[in-house]
C-alpha cells in the first residue's frame, strides 16, 4: 500500500471527529426568545393561526413584566436569551444499555423499587423491546375511549379538539397571571390534556406513567384537565424516579376546570434533579398551577411530594367559586443540601359554603431553606365559607431554615378560618428510642420523617404512596451523622 | 414637576433646621444629618410594599399638614390623664408640658422631659436614644427622629425598684388646621431593676392629626418591665407609631397594648430579645369599628438562645372597619432552645369589615419550639342560644361573649388600677358595637 492509498484509507475509515448530525438543524431552533421564534415554535409544532396568535400576545405580555422576586428564595440572575426555546423530542437512544447508565442512578432506581423496564425508559436507555408499555398503552387508550375519556398530549388536542382547547386553555390561569405563566403560553412545548365527558367516572388513574415514551416533554410543560359535570379522575403527574435533566428552569403551567358535582385529584411527586451536596446545579421549577371550581358540589385535591429541584416556586391553588364546592391541599416538602423551597396554596373563596383543608408538611435538613406560603381569601358573597390549614415544619440540622408565611384575608363575617403552625425538630429521645431497638440513626430519622408525613403521603394513590416513603428516606441520607 | 413628598418634608426640615434643633446636644442634631440622608435615599412606604399593603403610608402623608413645631405659648396642660397613681409626665402633641420638666428622685430615678434629660443628662440619654429604633429600615422612625424635639423620659438606675409606676401621657389635640406632630419616649430599666410604665395616647378633641411616635424600650441584664398602652384616638386622626424593646440577658417583659380607637392606626412593634435567658409576653387587643383601620405589624427578633416569647393578639372589627395583623417571629442561626408562640385571634361583626391576618414564622435553628395560630370568625351562635335559653336577651348575650373574648387580653393588663380603667373603656366600646 503506497502512501497516498493509506491516508485515503485513514480518512474514510475514521470517525468523523466533528459530530456530523444533520438533522440538528432543523430540530432545534436557534438560542433566545422573540416574536419571531414564538412563531417559529407554533409553526413546527403546524398550529393552527388561533394558537399562534396566543402564543404571541403572551409573548408580549411576558416582555412588560418583571420575575417576582417576593418568594424568600434566592435566585440567580436568568439569561433568558440564552434559553433553546424548542428541540423536538428525542428519538435516538441516550444510551444502548442499562450498563452506561450512572451506576448512582442505577442504585437509586434500585431502592426505589422501579422495575427494570421502567429504569430503562427513564434514564433513556432504548427501549424499542419495551414488552409490554406499548400494547398496555393501547389497551388504557382503548378502555378511555369508550367512556368517552379524552386523554392526550397537548399537541394532539390543539389538533383534534381545537372546542375545547379555545374554550378552556388559559381560562384558569391566563397569560396575564405572572411572569412565568405568560413565559410558559409564549413558549410551551407539549403536555397533556385531559376531558371526562359529563356523569363519567374515569376507570383508572390517568398517569404520565404510561406516557413514558412520549415524556421529555421539555421544560414548559403545559396541563389542561377537565373534568365535566359529574365526573371523577385522579390524576398522577410525575414520578419518584430521580429525573436528571439539563434544562436548569421549568416553567410549567397546570390548569384544572372542575364543573358541576365532579371531582379531579391531582397527585404530583417531583423529583428532579436537585443538584449536588455543595448546591451546584439542578433544577429552578417555577411552576403555576390552579384549579377552578366552577360548578356546585364540585371538588379538588392537590396532592403533593416535592423533594427535588434546586429552587421550587409553586403554589397549587383552588378557586372555590362554585357553591357547596371543597377544596384541598396536602403537601409534603422535603429540602436538603443547598435546596430552597417558597411552596404553598392559594385557597380563594367565592361560592357560598365552600370548604377548604391545607395540610402542609415541611421538612428542612442540611442548609437548605423550607418556606411555607399561602393564601386563605374569603370573599364577600362567600357566606359560610370554611378553612383549616395547618403548617407544620420539621428541621434536621442546625443550618438550615424552616419558615411559614400565611396569609388569610377574610371580607365575610360568617367565615371561619383556623391555622395553626408550629415548628420543630426530631426529638432526642425519638431517635434514642429507636436507637435502643437496633434501628440506625438514619433509618430512625426516614422512619419519624415518614410518619410525620403519613397525613399526606396517606392521600397517595397507594403505588405512588409506598415509592414517596422511600423517595423521603433516599432523599435525607446523609443529612444525620 | 411636582416635588415628591420626601422632598416636601426634607425641605420642611431644612428651613427649620435651627427652631428644630435649638438648645438640644450637638450630637443628636449631628445625627439628624445621617437620617436626612437615608430619609433621602428611601422613600415612604406605598401599598406596594408587602409590609405595607394594608396602609398606604404615601397617601397618608400625602395630605396639606400643618407641622407641630414649636410648645404652644401658653402651656395646655393635658385634660385626660389616665387615673393610675404615679409619676406622671403630661405631653401636648410630643412637648412636655410640666413646669419642671424632669426630676430626679434620691434613688437616681429619673423622669419627665426626654428634652431636659438630653440637656442634663446628655450622657446617659445618648448611651441609649436611637439604638433600637430602626431608622435604616422605618422611614416613619428616620422621620421621627428627623423632626424629634422633646418627648418622656424615663430611666430607673442599676438595682432599684421604682416605688410607683410611671405614667406617661400622650396628648394630641388642635382646633387649628390639620397637624401633623412627632412623638417621642425612652425608657431604660436598668441591670436588675424593676418598673411599671402605663402610656396613653389620646386626642382631647375632633381634630385631624398626623402622629409619628416611637418608643423605645431597654432593659439591662435581669431587668423587669411591666408596661400597659392605650390608645384612644379620634376617628380622624392617623396615628402611626414604632415601638422598640430590646432585652439584655434574664431581663422580663409583660405588656399589654390596647388600640381601643383611632382613624388608621399603624403599630410597628419590634421586640429583640438579645440577651440570653430573657423572655417577652405581649397581649394585645384592637377595636375597629365604623371606617378605623387598625395594621399591627409584630415582628419578634430571637437574636440569642433560651429565649421566650409569647404574644396573644385579639381583634374585634365591625362596620366598614379593616384590622390587619402581621406578625413574625425570628429564629436567628444558634438560637437554639428558644421558645416561641404568637396568635391572632379575631371577631369579624359585619360582612363589610376585612380582617387580614399573616402570622409568620422564619427559623434558622432547629432546637425550637415555635408554633403560632390564627383565626377568624364570629359569634358561637350556640352559646348565644344557651344564654337566651336562660332568659338573657339576644343583645346581652352577644355582649356578655364579646366581653369574654377580650376579658382574656385585658386581665393580662399588669397595672391593677389601669386593668379596671380598660376594662370599663372596653365595656363601653362593646356596648356601641
Amino acid at each position: 500500500m503506497n502512501e497516498n492509498d493509506k491516508l485515503l484509507n485513514d480518512i474514510t475509515q475514521q470517525e468523523y471527529k466533528y459530530g456530523f448530525v444533520t438533522d440538528i438543524e432543523t430540530e432545534t431552533i436557534p438560542k433566545g426568545l422573540s416574536e419571531e421564534i414564538v412563531r417559529m415554535i407554533s409553526a413546527k409544532k403546524g398550529e393552527p393561526a388561533w394558537m399562534t396568535e396566543y402564543r404571541v400576545n403572551a409573548y408580549k405580555q411576558w416582555l412588560t413584566m418583571t420575575m417576582p422576586r417576593w418568594a424568600h428564595l434566592e435566585i440567580p440572575e436568568i439569561d433568558y436569551q440564552d434559553i433553546i426555546y424548542y428541540a423536538a423530542p428525542r428519538t435516538t437512544p441516550k444510551y444502548q444499555s442499562m450498563d452506561e447508565v450512572d451506576p448512582e442512578l442505577k442504585a437509586t432506581f434500585d431502592k426505589l423499587g422501579i422495575p427494570l423496564e421502567e429504569q430503562m425508559a427513564l434514564s433513556g436507555v432504548a427501549v424499542d423491546a419495551v414488552m409490554d408499555s406499548v400494547s398496555v398503552k393501547t389497551t388504557f387508550k382503548e378502555t378511555l375511549a369508550e367512556m368517552g375519556v379524552i386523554f392526550c398530549s397537548m399537541s394532539e388536542a390543539i389538533r383534534d379538539y381545537p372546542e375545547l382547547i379555545r374554550k378552556y386553555l388559559g381560562s384558569v390561569v391566563p397569560y396575564t397571571d405572572n411572569f412565568f405563566a405568560a413565559l410558559n403560553a409564549a413558549v410551551f412545548s407539549d403536555g397533556s390534556f385531559c376531558y371526562v365527558p359529563k356523569g363519567v367516572r374515569c376507570p383508572m388513574e390517568l398517569s404520565t406513567y404510561f406516557r413514558i415514551n412520549a415524556a421529555g416533554t421539555g421544560q414548559f410543560e403545559r396541563t389542561l384537565i377537565v373534568a365535566d359535570e359529574g365526573a371523577y379522575v385522579s390524576y398522577l403527574e410525575g414520578c419518584t424516579a430521580p429525573m436528571r435533566d439539563e434544562n436548569q428552569l421549568h416553567a410549567a403551567v397546570v390548569e384544572i376546570v372542575v364543573l358541576k358535582d365532579a371531582e379531579v385529584k391531582y397527585s404530583t411527586v417531583q423529583n428532579w434533579y436537585p443538584g449536588d451536596k455543595n448546591g451546584k446545579g439542578g433544577i429552578y421549577n417555577f411552576v403555576t398551577k390552579r384549579g377552578l371550581c366552577r360548578g356546585e358540589n364540585s371538588r379538588l385535591s392537590w396532592t403533593q411530594v416535592e423533594t427535588g429541584s434546586a429552587i421550587t416556586w409553586k403554589y397549587p391553588s383552588c378557586i372555590l367559586a362554585g357553591d357547596n364546592s371543597v377544596g384541598e391541599f396536602y403537601s409534603v416538602a422535603l429540602t436538603n443540601n443547598y435546596q430552597q423551597a417558597d411552596t404553598g396554596t392559594k385557597t380563594i373563596h367565592l361560592g357560598r359554603n365552600t370548604r377548604s383543608r391545607i395540610v402542609s408538611k415541611g421538612i428542612s435538613a442540611g442548609r437548605s431553606q423550607n418556606s411555607y406560603r399561602g393564601l386563605v381569601k374569603v370573599a364577600k358573597k362567600a357566606d359560610g365559607a370554611r378553612n383549616y390549614s395547618q403548617c407544620d415544619s420539621l428541621l434536621i440540622g442546625d443550618r438550615c431554615g424552616a419558615h411559614t408565611f400565611p396569609y388569610v384575608e377574610a371580607d365575610n363575617s360568617s367565615a371561619v378560618i383556623e391555622h395553626e403552625a408550629t415548628t420543630s425538630k426530631i426529638s432526642d429521645d425519638q431517635l434514642l428510642y429507636c436507637n435502643q431497638r437496633g434501628i440506625s440513626t438514619e433509618d430512625a430519622v426516614g422512619l419519624i420523617v415518614n410518619g410525620y408525613a403519613k397525613e399526606v403521603l396517606n392521600k397517595l394513590p397507594m403505588e405512588f404512596a409506598i415509592e414517596a416513603q422511600k423517595l423521603l428516606s433516599i432523599s435525607l441520607e446523609g443529612s444525620v451523622g | 414637576m411636582n416635588r415628591s413628598l420626601e422632598q416636601e418634608l426634607s425641605e420642611l426640615y431644612i428651613s427649620n433646621v435651627d427652631m428644630i434643633g435649638e438648645g438640644l446636644p450637638e450630637r443628636v442634631n449631628a445625627a439628624r444629618r445621617g437620617f436626612l440622608e437615608s430619609f433621602n435615599l428611601s422613600s415612604l412606604p406605598s401599598a406596594r410594599e408587602e409590609r405595607y399593603r394594608h396602609c398606604d403610608l404615601r397617601k397618608l402623608f400625602d395630605v396639606e399638614w400643618e407641622h407641630y413645631f414649636t410648645q404652644a405659648r401658653e402651656r395646655v396642660a393635658v385634660t385626660d390623664s389616665l387615673p393610675v397613681e404615679g409619676y406622671h409626665v403630661d405631653l401636648y402633641n410630643g412637648f412636655c408640658t410640666e413646669n419642671e420638666p424632669l426630676t430626679i428622685l434620691p434613688d437616681g430615678v429619673v423622669y419627665g422631659s426626654l428634652r431636659a434629660a438630653m440637656r442634663e443628662r446628655e450622657e446617659l440619654v445618648l448611651y441609649y436614644y436611637n439604638t433600637a429604633a430602626e431608622n435604616d429600615a422605618e422611614t416613619v422612625a428616620a422621620l421621627n427622629s428627623l423632626f424629634m424635639q422633646d418627648g418622656a423620659f424615663v430611666y430607673v438606675p442599676d438595682g432599684v425598684a421604682a416605688e410607683r409606676p410611671f405614667v406617661l401621657s400622650f396628648e394630641y389635640g388642635t382646633q387649628d388646621a390639620a397637624q401633623m406632630c412627632f412623638a417621642r419616649a425612652l425608657i431604660v430599666v436598668g441591670r436588675g431593676a424593676q418598673a411599671d410604665v402605663v402610656v396613653s395616647h389620646h386626642t382631647s378633641d375632633g381634630s385631624r392629626m398626623l402622629v409619628d411616635c416611637v418608643r423605645e424600650t431597654m432593659l439591662e441584664d435581669g431587668a423587669g418591665l411591666h408596661l400597659s398602652e392605650i390608645t384612644r384616638m379620634n376617628d380622624q386622626s392617623i396615628l402611626i407609631t414604632g415601638n422598640y424593646l430590646k432585652q439584655g440577658a434574664d431581663s422580663r417583659a409583660e405588656m399589654l397594648d390596647v388600640w381601643l380607637h383611632g382613624g388608621v392606626t399603624r403599630v410597628n412593634t419590634r421586640h429583640d430579645l438579645a440577651g440570653r435567658g430573657c423572655e417577652s409576653n405581649l397581649y394585645g387587643l384592637y377595636f375597629g369599628t365604623g371606617h378605623e383601620r387598625v395594621d399591627i405589624d409584630l415582628r419578634v427578633n430571637h437574636l440569642v438562645p433560651d429565649c421566650k416569647s409569647f404574644e396573644s393578639v385579639k381583634g374585634v372589627v365591625s362596620g366598614f372597619a379593616e384590622g390587619a395583623f402581621n406578625g413574625r417571629v425570628y429564629v436567628a442561626p444558634d438560637a437554639q432552645r428558644t421558645v416561641a408562640f404568637q396568635q391572632n385571634r379575631n371577631l369579624q361583626m359585619s360582612d363589610t369589615s376585612k380582617v387580614y391576618t399573616e402570622p409568620q414564622l422564619e427559623i434558622y435553628a432547629d432546637d425550637v419550639k415555635c408554633s403560632h395560630g390564627a383565626t377568624v370568625g364570629q359569634m358561637d351562635a350556640e352559646a348565644i342560644y344557651y344564654m337566651r335559653q336562660r332568659g338573657i336577651d339576644e343583645q346581652e348575650a352577644r355582649r356578655l361573649q364579646m366581653f369574654g373574648f377580650v376579658n382574656d387580653i385585658i386581665s393580662h393588663c399588669p397595672h391593677d388600677g389601669a386593668c379596671d380603667f380598660v376594662r370599663e373603656l372596653a365595656e363601653a366600646r362593646i356596648n356601641d358595637l
